[in-house]
């Protein structure tokens, strides 16, 4: 077989794989949202579902994972704090809340710290 | 007095000055030029620096950077008699492919898989953008018309993966099929993935109305943490029972995924998800930019061959934006107008470069738009369908 017939079989060969398995994903992951999305969304409403209202605001909380007694007060002050720098007067949504661990590399922390105790 | 012009002599012809060929001084230049690129135009500095210095060490007249150990057999006994330079040894990471897969491992830990799995059908726009790969493979076989070039079919498969927009894959691949193209192949696809913002608009544009442009997308569904765990699991198992030689690309970046996402489980794996994000990312991405940069030796890279690659690659970047943005607009009228097309150039891998140019050329047409998130999912998708094509090729040609 001629090179060039070869290179023809390997694009059509390679793009039917490539498109194949990518479909067989695709199908997996609707598969995956059937089992564990929807579950999900009911774990969620179920664990923290407040409405706090502040200034003219409807705020939906959904996504807070503690059974502290104090969850709505946190998220409460967290809106609040979030509403306050957008201004204070809009329609805001807080939908979800989770906690984001902290990825700085240790020297940059160091640094952080220097720069904060600088100008202490 | 002849004694001290001997001396002098002997001085002169000690410096590289008295060694240096056109082709190393030709190079040199190309290096300043990339590190100017690099350092004041902002073209991917992380990578093009390390790549640009590995460059002009190894260019530099009888420092040997790149030479391998020198052995000698007395009376039957082998002794090293040189050990070779550093970059030489640095440089066995790229050839036995260890390099690679460890970046891949370090993109999964920093890669949100999240909007891939709340749109799942972005996936198929990953897939429509390897087009660029098969067809820059079918383009370089058929320039053996032309003369003085002539690439096999391993080199073929080797430039047509540029149009993967992966620098790990394109490495890894070359690597395996033509490493004699390694140099101009690295370069290409380095130089392309800084150009993403200026070769990716004007295909966009053209390919697309105006109304097709301005397409609001619905806001993604937000994704569980056991989808999230689950995702990496079962895309690595898939992937490689269906296709082996892609297992070590796709395993890696999915194990450095798995990693990221169960912290939140065992908290204990921030410390390796922090690990491959940060300091083993930047070690090997030193290491992996350093040698690939050494393998562009001038005597090697300044062939006709080199110029067809990158015209090949700028072809293969191309074609491969424009087959997502094609299959974005087939998306867009089977859903009934809910895809944006522009979302589908980000298929090309690229990540996040190929996303945010979406990102902007929807804003251009429409402020309030924002697709960085739609687009980041087909960007995602083309990593593990640059994977994919790579484990194609490898199989059917290596």
């Amino acid at each position: 077989m001629s090179p060039i017939m070869y290179g023809l079989l390997v694009t059509l060969f390679g793009l039917t794989i490539v498109f194949l398995v990518l479909t067989g994903l695709w199908g997996i992951l609707a598969m995956m949202k059937l089992f564990f999305g929807g579950k999900k969304a009911q774990e969620t409403q179920a664990t923290v579902k407040s409405m706090v209202n502040t200034t003219g605001s409807e705020v939906t909380a959904a996504a807070v994972q503690s059974d502290e007694m104090d969850a709505d007060e946190l998220l409460a002050v967290i809106t609040a704090a979030i509403s306050a720098c957008m201004g204070g007067e809009n329609n805001l949504y807080v939908r979800k809340i989770t906690r984001v661990g902290d990825n700085t590399p240790v020297w940059g922390q160091i640094s952080k710290q220097e720069q904060m105790l600088n100008r202490l | 007095m002849s004694f001290i012009y001997e001396e002098l002599i002997k001085l002169y012809q000690s410096t590289g000055f008295a060694v240096i060929t056109w082709q190393q001084c030709v190079m040199l230049a190309v290096s300043c030029l990339l590190i100017y690129l690099a350092l004041k135009k902002g073209f991917e500095p992380l990578l093009l620096v390390p790549i640009a210095f590995g460059m002009l060490l190894a260019n530099l007249p009888a420092a040997g950077l790149m030479n391998g150990p020198i052995y000698e057999t007395i009376d039957g006994v082998t002794k090293m008699k040189d050990p070779g330079g550093l970059l030489y040894w640095l440089y066995q990471g790229v050839k036995l492919g260890i390099y690679p897969p460890l970046i891949f491992f370090g993109v999964g830990a920093m890669t949100d898989f999240a909007p891939l799995i709340a749109n799942p059908r972005s996936i198929l726009l990953g897939a429509a953008a390897q087009l660029g790969i098969f067809t820059t493979f079918m383009g370089a076989l058929l320039l053996d018309k032309l003369p003085f070039l002539e690439f096999t079919l391993k080199q073929a498969g080797s430039i047509g993966i540029i149009g993967g927009a992966d620098g790990p894959t394109a490495i890894f691949l070359t690597n395996k099929l033509a490493p004699e193209l390694l140099g101009p192949i690295a370069v290409a696809a380095y130089s392309y993935m800084a150009l993403v913002p200026l070769i990716q608009p004007p295909i966009m544009r053209a390919l697309t109305t105006k109304k097709e442009r301005e397409v609001v997308m619905e806001q993604l569904r937000p994704v569980s943490r056991m989808e999230r765990i689950i995702f990496p699991i079962l895309v690595t198992l898939v992937v490689s029972l269906v296709l082996p030689s892609a297992a070590i690309l796709v395993g890696m970046l999915m194990f450095g995924n798995l990693i990221r996402e169960a912290v939140d489980l065992q908290s204990v794996l921030n410390r390796l998800s922090k690990t491959a994000q940060n300091e083993m990312m930047n070690i090997v991405v030193i290491f992996l930019g350093i040698t690939v940069g050494a393998t562009a030796n001038g005597e090697l890279f300044l062939l006709p061959r080199t110029l067809a690659i990158i015209a090949l690659g700028l072809i293969a970047f191309s074609m491969g934006t424009a087959g997502g943005v094609l299959f974005g607009k087939l998306m867009y009228r089977l859903t009934g107008g809910k895809v944006n097309p522009l979302i589908g150039s980000a298929g090309v891998s690229a990540v996040p470069m190929a996303a945010r140019v979406s990102q902007k050329v929807g804003q251009e047409y429409n402020p309030n738009n924002y697709l960085l998130m739609h687009a980041m999912g087909p960007n995602v998708a083309g990593v593990i369908g640059s994977a994919v094509a790579a484990g194609v090729l490898l199989s059917m040609l290596g």
